[in-house]
């Protein structure tokens, strides 16, 4: 021990030798920092590294040069992962003195390490990056972040510290009981690191398990992270248990939800599905409904038409196969023609063309039925038309006007180049009392002749019968 | 129980190696020998200050 102010050696004397001054406190400063650094070491010996800062911190502030003291508090920064602690304390213990001080061994061996400090110089900076996330609420980052830093500097105490803090924020106890563990198995005297511990075993104690829901967060997700990857487990989610007991358990509670998916959710698409199909089947099938309505009601509006036509045809036919037909009148014609050549009958060839006459209009006829009527009723006309003529000329002055008239209509037939016979035709008809005839041969005699004597007459005639109407 | 943010305000920011300049300089390295020191030379100052003049002035010695 050396003066403090003329640096000669002291002894055991409470004075100075040299310079003469009282250094009884000064010696007990000294003693006292001496004794305080021991229990440094001591504690450092068992790992209470805690214990041993706070001793060698008082020994540096009663002597500030007590070099041993200094680097052992050094050598406990580093121990605890506090690199830059460590090597501030390396330092100022190398400016105190810088021949034969450790300090001065321990930044070299530092600093020739390159890999080493860049991992220290590291750990130092994402520590103080996790602590701002979890001040900013980014627990999960930071958690992250602090598993990557005690996976590279496994001494980090404070960083073990903060992720146990961390893990027991999110009731992960089993982790945060492990990350506690680490922290003291290098500083075994911690009170923080004790603290926690305690707090967790008496949160985990099966038996206390108020303690544990008191802790106990609302339900969140367990997040965990493998190969780099964060696994996020959903809350609520448990391992599977061992057991057949449990299996089938499980295995019961799967079907029942399986049926209750399809019953709640596939079944009724399913039955949707099926719905939509055959609605539209349904519509399909109106869809041809309607269209073989609509076929029925052309084809039975063509079976009308045809029926139509049918009885239309039925009655065309009539016409020409009746007794009355056109096929008659023919076979009448036909008869008249071979009663004509084998017998030479003329009255009853001309009574057969009368009543052809009668019962059709001849210019209907077919062209070759047309002249062989033609010629037929040229050929008899002549013989006929005196005979007949003479016959209503009788009727009629006999006063038999109803006999009469149809004779003069008959002999007009025979011979039409004389209209007087038409008109005494229709004179008998009037004074027979066949008024309607009567108008209708006077209307046909002012038609077909008109400028004549017999037209004027029957105009007077029909003058006369319509003015009876009146 | 313990509560997260009233924990999270026990953890301190570590030193980081680019700091180690400045916190070393900046160092309050103030220790009792210091102390001790310092209250010796006042000390003796006072007891200097205490101690009356002598009169250096030529013919004026008391009798």
């Amino acid at each position: 021990m050396k003066c403090y102010n003329c640096g000669a050696q002291l002894s055991e004397v409470s004075f100075c030798t040299n310079c003469k001054r009282d250094v009884t406190l000064y010696k007990k400063i000294i003693y006292m920092s001496n004794r305080l650094y021991n229990e440094g070491l001591e504690k450092a010996g068992v790992r209470d590294l805690s214990g041993a800062i706070v001793s060698l911190r008082q020994s540096l502030r009663l002597n500030k040069e007590n070099i041993d003291a200094r680097n052992l508090l050094g050598l406990i920064y580093y121990e605890m992962g506090e690199a830059a602690e460590a090597l501030s304390e390396w330092v100022i213990s190398s400016n105190f003195r810088d021949e034969g001080n450790m300090a001065s061994e321990y930044i070299g061996m530092i600093q020739n390490d390159h890999a080493g400090f860049d991992v220290l110089k590291k750990c130092a900076k994402d520590y103080n990056g996790a602590l701002e996330m979890c001040v900013q609420g980014n627990k999960d980052l930071a958690m992250i972040r602090l598993k990557k830093i005690v996976q590279t500097n496994s001494r980090f105490v404070r960083a073990s510290q903060l992720l146990a803090l961390l893990y027991m924020d999110s009731s992960r106890f089993d982790e945060a009981e492990k990350e506690i563990s680490r922290s003291l198995s290098i500083d075994r005297n911690n009170t923080l690191s004790l603290r926690y511990l305690q707090t967790i075993q008496n949160l985990t104690d099966p038996a206390d398990s108020e303690k544990k829901g008191l802790f106990k967060r609302d339900e969140e997700p367990t997040r965990y992270v493998i190969d780099n990857e964060l696994i996020i487990q959903p809350a609520g989610v448990r391992e599977p248990r061992s057991g057949s007991m449990g299996t089938i358990f499980n295995i019961f509670i799967g079907l029942i939800l399986g049926l209750a998916v399809m019953y709640f959710l596939v079944l009724p698409t399913r039955i949707n599905a099926v719905r939509d199909e055959v609605k539209a089947s349904i519509e399909e099938l109106q869809t041809n409904l309607d269209r073989k309505n609509a076929d029925i009601d052309k084809l039975q509006q063509d079976l009308n038409d045809v029926n139509n036509e049918r009885i239309r045809l039925e009655e065309e036919l009539g016409d020409y196969t009746g007794e009355q037909g056109t096929l008659a009148d023919i076979d009448k014609l036909i008869d008249a023609a071979n009663l004509l050549v084998s017998t030479q009958d003329y009255e009853q060839v001309g009574d057969m063309l009368w009543e052809i006459k009668s019962s059709v209009d001849p210019s209907q006829l077919s062209e070759s039925c047309s002249r062989l009527y033609d010629s037929l009723l040229a050929y008899v006309s002549p013989q006929l038309s005196e005979r007949v003529s003479s016959a209503a000329l009788g009727a009629y002055y006999a006063s038999n006007f109803e006999e009469s008239g149809p004779l003069f209509e008959k002999a007009y037939f025979f011979n039409e180049s004389n209209a007087d016979l038409i008109y005494f035709a229709a004179v008998s008809y009037e004074k027979s009392g066949d008024k309607e005839k009567a108008k209708k041969l006077y209307r046909y005699v002012i038609d077909t002749y008109p400028g004549t004597y017999i037209e004027g007459q029957s105009s007077i005639a029909l003058n006369q019968l319509e003015g009876e109407n009146g | 129980m313990i509560d997260f943010e009233e924990e999270l305000k026990k953890f301190y920011p570590s030193m980081e190696i680019g700091e180690l300049e400045e916190t070393v300089n900046g160092a309050d390295l103030t220790d009792a020998v210091d102390l001790y020191v310092r209250m010796g030379k006042d000390s003796a100052q006072a007891a200097a200050a205490q101690q009356p003049m002598r009169d250096m002035r030529p013919g004026r010695r008391p009798y």
